[in-house]
Formats: structure tokens, C-alpha cells, sequence
């Protein structure tokens, strides 16, 4: 079965491999991606996953560690992967578009938007972490308040996901009900190709479309105990996979797998 | 008239225009594959451009693709500001400007950087500051011993936790103790660090500055308080720890042929969710002060104090310093649950019962200036039982938002005592009794508001009632029996209100009014040897008010950075005592100044004054003798006492969080005058005070310096601290006033330090120093007292420990012979110690005082007299405990 499942994310890795090369890396950030939930029972669950930010001059790129690092093994990280619903995001800042890829079983989906403008207020508060002096800056996007902290002696406006456009690069951002957080935990200076997301299979929906269609389906309270309910029957051909006492759907068509218990799903978008 | 508005709305649009600033240009950087040919320009996207005076940040932006950027300021600010241009790949650059002009164009050719980006790390750190507050990574600083999150926080830097569990950052008592960000029990913190396994915390915070209102959050505050975090194990389930311990054989803490078994029982349970958290212990035993540490209070308040228990108090001599008291026991209960209505609002119950049974010997030696340069000495030995239970019930409501808070606690709380204070006087066997029972009820309420133009209005109403039904003195002297009993009611009621106006930005007009009214009732009677102590004696009767109306009008500026903060009232109030027996109203002033200045979250510098008119109270009236004890009279003169004092103090704190180190200086100035002098008398062996109607004048000056260092790496705590104070002050024996000159000095230094990872070692040293002089007298006193511990750790979960506390007390010998006439009392208690930890559970094996030390001496001075005392103390004991984590 870890046969089935190492073909599975070698084929996504494959995938998200293909497209052209846009830029390079001048540096690569880490982050700890956290989501205080609950999961299929109602207890309180922290799921966390990390990502890595390729930062160019033109474009930034956020993806997963196990990703960026081509590690296809099964993991529990990779089970959160799928959990947390995580976006990779690329930012053009160049054509000043981001262009979004979101696995939802059984498809992936790819969606095009405007690079958001946050209207970031900055205030003089300010935090260590680690010798680095941060500064707190407050501002909303798509319906949720962020605080974030910045670091001026990184000169660069990305961040994690979508959030980016302070005079430094954003070290830990978290919203205001505490749902949802990114913390760096590292920067390399590695040289890395950016390339263009996105493939002719994957489904493209507007932003919007697709907020409220993950707002539909994952937000469903049958979604935590019963994550594929919206999948109609023969939909991909799917086997059942034991790994490590949990089990998982894995779709050999659609190249997916999803456990097959879930999380509350906290979106990261409300409007 | 339209042309009028015309004109009108045109100036208004071009000094909107003129005001507004707007900044514009292009980056570009040298294109690669033209450089050599001296020609072409890129545009660089994604350039940070600041607007910055001096540190501050007015606007940012960024570049688009062409590498063009707009910022817009609403206003043009003071001065000149620097614009500068940041990227992670071309070199900083800046450009100052004048912005003089409503639009500026300034472009930009940016150099490429030839270094790289430094790569960053962030780990778990130790410690994190935001603005005032410091979170520290307990795990990073735990030692492998530690067991409950006081043994943690003791090695936090700047925090120091007494021996009663009082905890202190930087020398100032913390004013607050939250789990989760809610105060679930007030001072009574002792239940959660004792009791909480130090694993069971990730994180403890430490606000600065701390405000426990909210509304008041922009005034300069000097209180600290703790935070601390729970580890995901320890929220939404419920768990505890159950202890329990044997001597495994009797032993004889009374002494050879008192054995006694020893033991202790307890059970403490907890659960602490979002929205309710509760701590629930129930402990008993006669090991030590255990449960009694648990219910201390370090708020106050946990006893009820009334005027009749304040005139007649016990014949407790009190713990010994050092050691343990001859023989103890003490039970508790306690229930405490904390409910969140919603993110501000609060809903408390803590319902406690505590008891506390105490033993002592204790021989005493007074020697009392009998005038004339002639002492007396009495020799005496009690060996006083005291017994206390200590029932309360408090309920609290509380809003505590930005705009609005809303308090109200009520109370219920009483002290019963049964006190036997037998004394053995110059070969006298005299038989004293004290029984006495008080209550007390009371109610807080709280409303403070802020508008949104930064009012801010304030009632609070407190309003107690104290009773003594009864409280008797029995004493029996050469088979002659008198007796001493009181009673007392006081019922007390305060209205403060104040609100405060902000006028412009940086100054503040405050009004603060209250009144405050107290109605007491106190009565004594004396029964004299010759009726048998059934009456017929010396009777005190007294009622009526206290009534105080104040008003304190003043003011408060702080500057444009809130750096600088002054304010100052005026203080006036009438003071008015309407008793039965006199009437008295006094208006007086009492102006005071405060002044903070902040440097930065890690400095800051205070200073306070202030005069205050005291003024007696019916105590002063009680002018029928009162027999305090089998040797002591008490007379009031019926003169109200007036004081007037001056006090100023001064404090500034530095610290550098992320170096571990903390520094602290502060030095205070009193200046006193009173219109009473205090007086005693000498006849025999009894003693009798009263006052005399005279001025004094008395003056003392502080001085104190603390600092701390940790070195995480070697899990490491240094801490040092010394304090010299001096002072005069006038008394008066057998009405010849006696001038009185006294100055002191203290240095302690401390260290806790893990040379290698099996190895714990901790020593602290404390030398004092003091001498008062009167007359052609001068009497010195010195001490010094070590103390210290070592712990190996042969394996990760085996602490074995030997710690010792060594004392050398100076006990001057004859009086007045000084220096040479002086000798020493040493005396060492040594400890040892092994602790297992295994799963859930931490066996330990206590041997205390190994050296079966029975005896502590030390003396002090009040200016004329000298007080040693001897204590007994509990001999040798072993205890085996576990506690099992639930």
C-alpha cells in the first residue's frame, strides 16, 4: 500500500513540477502553519504544517516543506496537507495576479485573482524574536483582521499565503480570533526555480466561486466525520489504504488521498 | 451669500490641497547586460520605500512592475524626512526631504548587493518581549529537580519567590496571578504554584506596567503581574495530584519522650477550559506548614482584624524565623471556580476553610530603659497553643472592558481563637487565656467608564461590618484571678467617585470626591484581682463616628510620546471624630506629586511625594487602664493624635530582557511630626505606655540597589541586593525624652548554578548590620546567615539533595558593653533529601534538621529596649511523601 500512496505524491509532485520558470529564489522562508480546530468529535485539535516561501524578485511562491523538498513519503504532515486544505499561492508581482492551487477531493482547483492590496496599519509595538526586532502591523484581507510582525532588517514585502506588503518580511502573522497562524522558523539562502502553477486539468473557478464552494461542501458538519460526502459515487476509483491505523481514501485517478476522518474546516477566507 | 459659501468652500478645498503631500518616482538598477556598456536602466518591482521622521514610520510602499511607486501623507510633517528605498537585492538607499513642495518627485538607481541575506534561525527562545510583557519558555529554564511551577519560577530572571510563596519580579510584589489571562485566586496563588505540575506550563508571562482596569490602561501603572500558560494537557480535562506521607517512625518534635507519628494527606484537583477553570484541595497534616501554605493569602485579608482584636492580640509569638514550630497541625478546604461569561466578563465563587494548631516554647528576655541609664530585665518563658479557624466565602462579578468596568465582591469571613499563653516569670508560674471570636461581611462595588473622548468617571462603594461579640482575657497570678474582656462593632461605608477630562492632547483635569464614614462601637471592662475577675473594674465606653469627606482635585500631563508622565492633587479633606467622649473636625491638606519618566519598556524612572496628616482615632480615648497582658497596662492619653509626614521616594528600573539582566535603584525620604510622644513607664516588672502631649520630630532615609543575571546556557541565576537606611526619632521613659539615632545596612547575594548536567548547586549569603544609639548608649547588632544546597542527579529522575542554613546572630552581652561586650549564637540546620520521579508520581524522603537542632536566638531593638528571643524548635524528623499526578 505505501507503494500506492509514494506513486500518489510522486505524481503530484510531478505536477506541480511541470509548469515554465518565472523567476528565481533570492531567499527561501520557513513558516510553521498552525489551526486550532476540532476534529471529527468535537475536541480541540492544533494542526500544523510547514511551509516554505521561495521568494524571487518578480514572484514569490508558497508551498509545502514535503513539496519543496520532493519528499513523498506518507506522513502525518502530509496528513495535514490535506487537512488543513492548504493553498499553494503563487505571487506575481510582476503581472500583479495570484494564481492559487487547492486540492479538494477528488479535484484540484485552480483559481486566478488580483494581487489583494492590504491596507496594513503599523503601530510601535515591538517584539524579539530570536534577535529579530519585529514590529506589529494590523490589516484585513478577505474578511479577516490579521496581526502580523514584520521584520525591517529583511527588506522584503512577502509572506506567508496571501499575506504579504510590509516594509519587511512578515515573521509571524496570526488572526484575530487566533484560528489560523504562521510563525517563520528559518531563511535559507538557496537558489531555487520558481515556476508557473497551474495545469489545463485542474478545475478554474473565480476566488469567489471557490470560497463558496469550499464554504458549501467543507463547511458542511458532516464534513469532519465524513470528509468525501459530497464526492458523488464512482467519481475516481478509489481504494481504502490502513496506514498507520488511520485510515484513507486514495483516488487513482485523481491522484489524491484524504483520510477518512477530518478536521472542522476553519476557512482562511470569509469574503 | 452664495458667492460667500463659494468662497468659503474654495479655502477650505485649497488648504486641504496645500496640506496634503504626495511623493512620487521610479527605481530602477543598472541592467545586467548593459552595465559595461554604461547605457541601460531596469525597473526594479517590489522596492520597500519608507517616509520616515527620524525613527518613526509616516508611509510605505512598495514598487509596481515599472518601478513606480506613489506614497500620499495626509499633512506635511515637522521637519525634514528620509525616504528610503529597501530591497533584498540591491544596497539601502535614502534621500532626505524638505517636502515643502505638495508633490516631490524623487527617482532612485539602486546598486546591486554583493551579500547575501543573513540566514535566520528562530528557535523556541527562552524568552520573547512584546511592549511591556516578557514571556518566558518555562522548559528552558526548568532544572531537572523542579517539580511544581514555583520551583520553575524561582529561576526566572528577576523573579524572586519568598519562602511564603510570594512572588516578586524585580522587587515589587506582584499585584495579580492569572492562569489562561483570569484571576481565578486573587492572592491566593500558593494553590496554583504548588500545585501545578511545572510540566503542566509552557509559557509565564510577566505584564510590566500592568493595568488591572482597563479603562485605565493610559495611565502610568508600577504593578506586575503573571500570566501563565497551560500545556495542551492540562486544559479541557480535568486533573490534580494526590499527596500523601508518613515518618516512617515516630518522631519527637516536642522533644525526648513526646513521639509522634507524623503525617499529611491531601487531594487537589483542577480543570481550567476556555471559559471555566476550577481548583478544588482538600489537605490535612501535622508535617511542617503543610496545608497552611496553600491558603495564604499574600493580598491580605484572610483574617479579620476588629478594634478589640487589634487592643488585646494573642500570645502567639509567631513562627520562629528560622526552622520549624515545636509542634503544628493544619487542615484546609477549598473550592474555586472561575466562569467567563464572554470575552470581559467574569463570574467567581472561592470558598475556603482553613484551621491552624500551634505550639511553641519560646523564653524571652526584655530589657526595658527603666530611665536614669537604669535597665530592667525580665526574664520569661511561655510556651503559648494558639488555634484558628478561618472560615470565607467570596463571590465576584467583573466586566473589565476598554470602556466600561463593573466589579462587585462580596465577602463573608471569620476568625475564631483559642489562645494559652502560660509564662513561667523570675521562678512565677502566671496563667494567661485568650478566647476570641470575629466575623466580618463585606461588599466592594466598582464602576469606572471611559468615553470615547477619553473621560473617565469612577463610584466605587465599599461598605463592611466588623463584630467581636466577645473576646476575654483570663489571667491568674499567685492564685489571684482578674480578667480582661472586649467587644467591638464597626461598621464602615466609603463613596469614592472621580472622573477625569482630558483637555487638549497632553493634559488631564482629575475632580475625585469621597466620603468616608465609620461608626464603631467598643467596649472594655477590667475585672481586678479583687473581685476575681467578675467585674467591678475599669471600664471603656466608646461610640460613634469617623466621618471623612475629601476632595482631591488635580491634574495629570504626559507628553506627546507618553514618555513623560506628571500629576499632582491637592488633597483636601475634613477630618471629623464625633464619639461619645469628644468631638473633633480638622480640615487639612495633603498635596502629593508624581512623576514617571519611560526611557523604553526596560528603563524607567519614578518619583513620588507627598504630605499626609494622620490623625488618631478613638483608641486614644480609651483612658481607663486595659490589661494587654499578666505585665502590661495600657492607658490611652485621650489626646488625638495628629501626624504629619513627608515622604518621597524615588525608583528607576533598568533591565535588558534578552541579556537576562535586571537592575533596580530606589531611595525613599520620610520626615515626620507628631504632637504625641509615646512614653513608658517601669514599676517593677509591669510596663505601662501612654502618650504625652509633646511634638516629636523623626526623620529615616532608604537606599537599595538589586540586580540579576541568568546565563541560560548554564542554567545559571546570580542575584545581588543591599540596602542601607538611618533614621532619628524621639520616646519618651518615665517622661524624660529620649533621642534616638539608628542606622542599618543589608547585602545578599545569591546563586544558583549547574556546573555539569548531574550537578545543582545553590548558595545564598545575607549579612546585616544595625545599631541604634540614645544617650551615652550604642548597641550593634550583627548577622549573617548562609544557606545552601547541592543536588546530584545520578540518574535523570533521582534528586538527592543535602541543603543547610547556617546563622551567627550577634546577642549583646551586658548592655551597653558594645562591641566587646558582644556574643555570637550560631546555629546550623541541615536538610537532606531524595526525590524520585516515576511516571505520575514523585516519592520523596525528607530527613529535616539532621542535626536535631532545638533552639533559635535572636534579638532586636526598638531604639531603647532590647527584645532576645529563644525559640524551641522541632526536632529531628523523616517524612516519606508521594504524590501521585491525577
Amino acid at each position: 500500500m505505501k507503494k500506492i500512496l509514494v506513486t500518489v505524491m510522486a505524481l503530484t509532485l510531478t505536477i506541480a513540477a511541470q509548469a515554465g520558470k518565472i523567476d528565481s529564489t533570492q531567499f527561501v522562508a520557513f513558516y510553521n502553519y498552525s489551526i486550532q480546530t476540532q476534529d471529527d468529535e468535537g475536541q480541540n485539535v492544533t494542526d500544523s504544517l510547514r511551509l516554505a516561501l521561495l521568494v524571487g524578485t518578480r514572484a514569490t511562491y508558497c508551498t509545502t516543506v514535503l513539496s519543496y523538498n520532493r519528499d513523498g513519503r506518507a506522513s502525518q504532515e502530509m496528513e495535514n496537507a490535506f487537512i488543513m486544505h492548504h493553498q499553494n499561492v503563487l505571487t506575481d508581482v510582476e503581472r500583479s495576479e495570484v494564481i492559487a492551487v487547492e486540492p479538494i477531493y477528488p479535484h484540484r482547483y485552480e483559481s486566478h485573482e488580483p494581487m489583494a492590496k492590504i491596507d496594513w496599519t503599523l503601530t510601535e509595538d515591538t517584539l524579539t524574536i530570536s534577535g529579530l526586532l519585529c514590529r506589529r502591523a494590523t490589516g484585513s484581507l478577505y474578511g479577516k483582521q490579521w496581526t502580523a510582525w514584520y521584520c525591517e532588517e529583511i527588506p522584503s514585502s512577502a509572506g506567508p499565503w496571501k499575506l504579504r506588503g510590509l516594509p519587511g518580511l512578515i515573521i509571524k502573522a496570526e488572526d484575530s480570533e487566533g484560528i489560523h497562524c504562521f510563525t517563520l522558523y528559518e531563511t535559507k539562502n538557496e537558489v531555487r526555480d520558481i515556476n508557473m502553477i497551474g495545469n489545463p486539468e485542474y478545475q478554474k473557478l473565480s476566488r469567489k466561486k471557490l470560497m463558496a464552494f469550499k464554504k458549501k461542501t467543507l463547511g458542511n458538519p458532516r464534513y469532519a466525520k465524513e470528509p468525501t460526502y459530497y464526492v458523488p459515487k464512482g467519481a475516481d476509483d478509489v481504494v481504502e489504504v490502513n496506514l498507520n491505523g488511520t485510515m484513507y481514501y486514495v483516488g487513482m485517478n485523481s491522484h489524491m488521498m484524504t483520510p477518512q476522518k477530518s478536521h472542522v474546516y476553519k476557512p482562511l477566507e470569509l469574503e | 451669500m452664495q458667492r460667500l459659501l463659494y468662497i468659503i468652500l474654495y479655502i477650505g478645498l485649497a488648504v486641504h490641497a496645500s496640506a496634503q503631500v504626495r511623493v512620487t518616482g521610479r527605481v530602477t538598477a543598472l541592467s545586467p547586460s548593459s552595465e559595461g556598456a554604461g547605457g541601460g536602466l531596469k525597473p526594479v518591482s517590489d522596492v520597500i520605500i519608507k517616509l520616515m521622521n527620524g525613527t518613526k514610520t509616516l508611509a510605505f510602499t512598495t514598487t509596481n512592475a515599472r518601478g513606480e511607486y506613489a506614497i500620499e501623507l495626509k499633512s506635511s510633517p515637522s521637519g525634514e524626512a528620509t525616504l528610503q528605498f529597501s530591497h533584498i537585492s540591491y544596497e539601502k538607499e535614502s534621500e532626505r526631504l524638505s517636502l515643502k513642495e505638495q508633490t516631490t518627485k524623487v527617482d532612485m538607481i539602486l546598486t546591486p548587493k554583493s551579500i547575501s541575506l543573513k540566514e535566520v534561525t528562530v528557535k523556541a527562545t527562552p524568552l520573547w518581549q512584546r511592549g511591556d510583557t516578557l514571556s518566558h519558555n518555562l522548559a528552558s529554564f526548568l532544572g531537572k529537580g523542579d517539580v511544581t511551577l514555583e520551583d520553575g519560577l524561582k529561576r526566572l530572571p528577576g523573579v524572586d519567590v519568598a519562602k511564603s510563596g510570594a512572588i516578586s519580579y524585580m522587587g515589587t510584589p506582584i499585584s495579580q496571578f492569572n492562569i489562561e489571562g483570569l484571576d481565578l485566586l486573587g492572592g491566593k496563588y500558593n494553590l496554583a504554584t504548588r500545585n501545578i505540575p511545572a510540566n503542566y506550563v509552557t509559557q509565564v508571562e510577566i505584564v510590566r506596567n500592568h493595568h488591572s482596569r482597563r479603562v485605565e490602561k493610559d495611565v502610568p501603572s508600577n504593578e506586575v503581574s503573571m500570566n501563565i500558560k497551560l500545556a495542551k494537557k492540562a486544559k479541557f480535562k480535568p486533573f490534580g495530584q494526590e499527596e500523601a506521607g508518613v515518618s516512617p517512625f515516630p518522631t519527637s518534635p516536642k522533644g525526648e519522650g513526646h513521639d509522634r507519628w507524623q503525617g499529611l494527606l491531601g487531594v487537589t484537583g483542577m480543570m481550567f477550559t476556555d471559559r471555566f477553570q476550577t481548583i478544588c484541595s482538600v489537605k490535612g497534616g501535622n508535617y511542617k506548614d503543610f496545608a497552611q501554605a496553600d491558603m495564604r493569602d499574600h493580598f491580605g485579608g484572610s483574617d479579620v482584624t476588629t478594634p478589640a482584636t487589634s487592643l488585646f492580640g494573642g500570645f502567639d509569638g509567631g513562627a520562629p524565623p528560622q526552622g520549624e514550630y515545636l509542634y503544628q497541625r493544619n487542615g484546609m478546604a477549598t473550592l474555586n471556580g472561575i466562569h467567563k461569561l464572554d470575552s470581559v466578563t467574569t463570574v467567581k465563587v472561592n470558598a475556603d476553610y482553613s484551621y491552624h494548631r500551634a505550639t511553641h516554647d519560646i523564653s524571652q528576655s526584655n530589657t526595658y530603659l527603666a530611665g536614669n541609664g537604669n535597665y530592667v530585665t525580665v526574664s520569661e518563658q511561655t510556651s503559648p497553643l494558639s488555634k484558628v479557624h478561618l472560615p470565607k466565602l467570596t463571590m465576584n462579578y467583573l466586566k473589565n472592558a476598554d470602556r466600561l468596568y463593573l466589579s462587585d465582591v462580596f465577602f463573608l469571613k471569620g476568625m475564631f481563637e483559642q489562645n494559652e499563653g502560660d509564662v513561667v516569670a523570675n521562678g512565677k508560674e502566671i496563667r494567661q487565656r485568650r478566647r476570641s471570636s470575629s466575623f466580618e461581611i463585606d461588599n466592594s462595588f466598582y464602576w469606572s467608564d471611559r468615553t470615547p473622548k477619553g473621560t473617565v468617571r469612577y463610584v466605587s462603594a465599599p461598605i463592611s461590618f466588623k463584630r467581636t461579640p466577645t473576646l476575654r482575657l483570663i489571667f491568674n497570678k499567685d492564685g489571684d484571678g482578674y480578667a480582661q474582656t472586649a467587644q467591638s462593632s464597626t461598621l464602615k461605608m466609603n463613596v469614592h467617585t472621580s472622573f477625569t477630562i482630558p483637555i487638549g492632547k497632553a493634559f488631564k483635569v482629575r475632580l475625585p470626591v469621597s466620603v468616608s464614614a465609620i461608626c464603631d462601637d467598643l467596649e472594655t471592662i477590667y475585672s481586678p484581682p479583687s473581685t476575681g475577675g467578675a467585674g467591678g473594674g475599669s471600664v471603656n465606653h466608646i461610640r460613634g463616628w469617623a466621618f471623612e469627606p475629601t476632595m482631591n482635585p488635580g491634574f495629570e500631563i504626559h507628553s506627546r510620546n507618553r514618555r513623560f508622565y506628571l500629576s499632582a492633587g491637592l488633597g483636601a479633606a475634613l477630618k471629623g471624630l464625633y464619639y461619645n467622649k469628644l468631638n473633633y473636625t480638622k480640615p487639612v491638606l495633603n498635596p502629593s506629586m508624581g512623576i514617571n519618566y519611560t526611557f523604553s519598556a526596560n528603563s524607567k524612572l519614578s518619583f513620588s511625594t507627598s504630605y499626609t496628616t494622620s490623625i488618631g482615632d478613638m483608641m486614644t480615648l480609651l483612658t481607663e487602664p486595659m490589661q494587654v497582658d499578666y505585665r502590661t497596662v495600657r492607658t490611652s492619653s485621650g489626646i488625638i493624635g495628629e501626624s504629619n509626614t513627608w515622604h518621597s521616594s524615588g525608583e528607576w528600573k533598568w533591565q535588558l530582557p534578552m541579556q537576562y539582566f535586571t537592575l533596580s535603584l530606589a531611595a525613599s525620604h520620610s520626615e515626620g511630626k507628631r504632637n504625641t510622644l509615646y512614653s513608658q513607664t517601669i514599676s517593677g516588672i509591669d510596663i505601662s505606655s501612654s502618650a504625652l502631649q509633646r511634638d516629636t520630630r523623626s526623620r529615616s532615609s532608604n537606599f537599595s540597589v538589586a540586580a540579576t543575571k541568568n546565563f541560560p546556557s548554564l542554567y545559571a541565576k546570580l542575584g545581588a541586593d543591599a540596602s542601607y537606611g538611618l533614621g532619628n526619632s524621639e520616646q519618651a521613659v518615665n517622661s524624660d525624652v529620649i533621642k534616638i539615632r539608628s542606622n542599618n545596612y543589608n547585602l545578599h547575594g545569591n546563586v544558583s548554578v549547574t556546573p555539569i548536567q548531574w550537578l545543582e548547586l545553590r548558595y545564598d549569603i545575607r549579612y546585616g548590620w544595625s545599631r541604634s544609639r540614645h544617650s551615652e548608649e550604642s548597641n550593634t547588632v550583627t548577622s549573617l546567615t548562609h544557606s545552601g544546597a547541592i543536588h546530584v542527579f545520578p540518574i535523570a529522575t533521582l534528586d538527592l539533595s543535602v541543603d543547610y542554613d547556617h546563622v551567627r546572630r550577634q546577642i549583646p552581652s551586658p548592655i551597653g558593653g558594645g562591641q566587646e561586650g558582644a556574643q555570637y549564637k550560631r546555629m546550623s540546620l541541615f536538610n537532606a533529601s531524595a526525590q524520585y520521579k516515576w511516571k505520575q508520581c514523585v516519592l520523596r524522603l525528607e530527613l529535616t534538621n539532621l542535626l536535631n537542632q532545638r533552639h533559635y536566638a535572636y534579638t532586636v531593638f526598638d531604639g531603647i529596649n532590647t527584645y532576645t528571643y529563644d525559640y524551641g524548635l522541632c526536632g529531628r524528623t523523616i517524612m516519606l511523601r508521594a504524590t501521585f499526578k491525577l
